[in-house]
């Protein structure tokens, strides 16, 4: 593959990354469905590279930029191949293709939320006073979160719907399974200081 | 042309019918949760935005000191 034609590849995942974005804070219910079924890798690809500069951004040194980003990805494979392994439509390889295509869309407002804290953290750093602008201001903020997290679990519950392509019941069952084996290692990362809010 | 639309009209109706529609096993907690879920499905943040604000300002209004802790704790997390 020479540069132009990686230069193309690029500027068109790009595009098609914009408009599924789009499609996911105005019609999240189509666009997981519709990306559940092209099992597109690119986006995965793309958050994988923003997560990658976020970090490089956050974190003081190459090794904290290191661990972060390795534990981040071993998060995302191991999640991804352990919803594959529960039984759904289709077989393991054709779950875990659709599990790529779509969990990785549940990490946007993640992304969107740790890009936006690090920029508000640099032009309002803590700790808020009790004065009504301090007040405003953690009210928007902590509405703003609260929304990303909501959007957040509709993305999930989506990209479990869709790629295992299973009933209401089991993909809450799903969800406390994941919960369960995730809360402690968010717990464990938390106390090694790898991330303070954990990369949900 | 006709056939290509035809075709695209095909491709939409079985992207429509990949999973089967939820039953919650009792009809009346299916259509619940069925008219819940359509607010959901599309533009979300009409319904989310306004009610975590409304959340959070009912909450600034029993005690702002939770408010102001609770953003400090989750600003120093990033």
């Amino acid at each position: 593959m020479d540069i132009n034609t990686l230069f193309a590849y690029l500027i068109a995942s790009l595009i098609i990354f914009a408009r599924t974005f789009a499609g996911l804070l105005i019609n999240p219910y189509k666009t997981v469905r519709t990306q559940s079924i092209s099992g597109t890798v690119s986006h995965a690809v793309i958050i994988c590279l923003m997560s990658l500069f976020y970090f490089s951004l956050a974190k003081p040194t190459i090794s904290e930029i290191f661990l972060a980003t390795v534990s981040a990805f071993a998060m995302y494979i191991l999640t991804i191949f352990g919803f594959s392994i529960l039984p759904g439509d289709g077989t393991f390889h054709v779950r875990l293709k659709r599990y790529n295509a779509t969990w990785a869309l549940s990490y946007v407002p993640t992304i969107i939320w740790f890009y936006a804290s690090f920029y508000l953290f640099l032009l309002f750093p803590p700790p808020r006073s009790e004065s009504m602008q301090g007040v405003v201001l953690s009210v928007l903020f902590l509405a703003f979160s609260l929304s990303l997290l909501a959007w957040k679990g509709i993305l999930a519950y989506l990209s479990i719907r869709f790629s295992s392509r299973v009933q209401f019941y089991r993909v809450l069952y799903y969800i406390f399974l994941y919960l369960a084996v995730s809360i402690p290692v968010w717990i464990l990362l938390y106390n090694l200081h790898i991330f303070r809010v954990p990369f949900v | 042309m006709r056939q290509a639309k035809l075709s695209a009209f095909k491709k939409n109706i079985q992207e429509l019918y990949i999973v089967p529609p939820n039953d919650l096993g009792i009809p009346i907690v299916t259509s619940w949760y069925r008219a819940i879920n359509k607010f959901f499905k599309s533009m979300p943040f009409l319904i989310i935005v306004p009610l975590t604000i409304l959340i959070f300002i009912l909450l600034a209004l029993v005690s702002q000191h939770i408010i102001i802790r609770l953003a400090t704790f989750i600003q120093y997390g990033y």
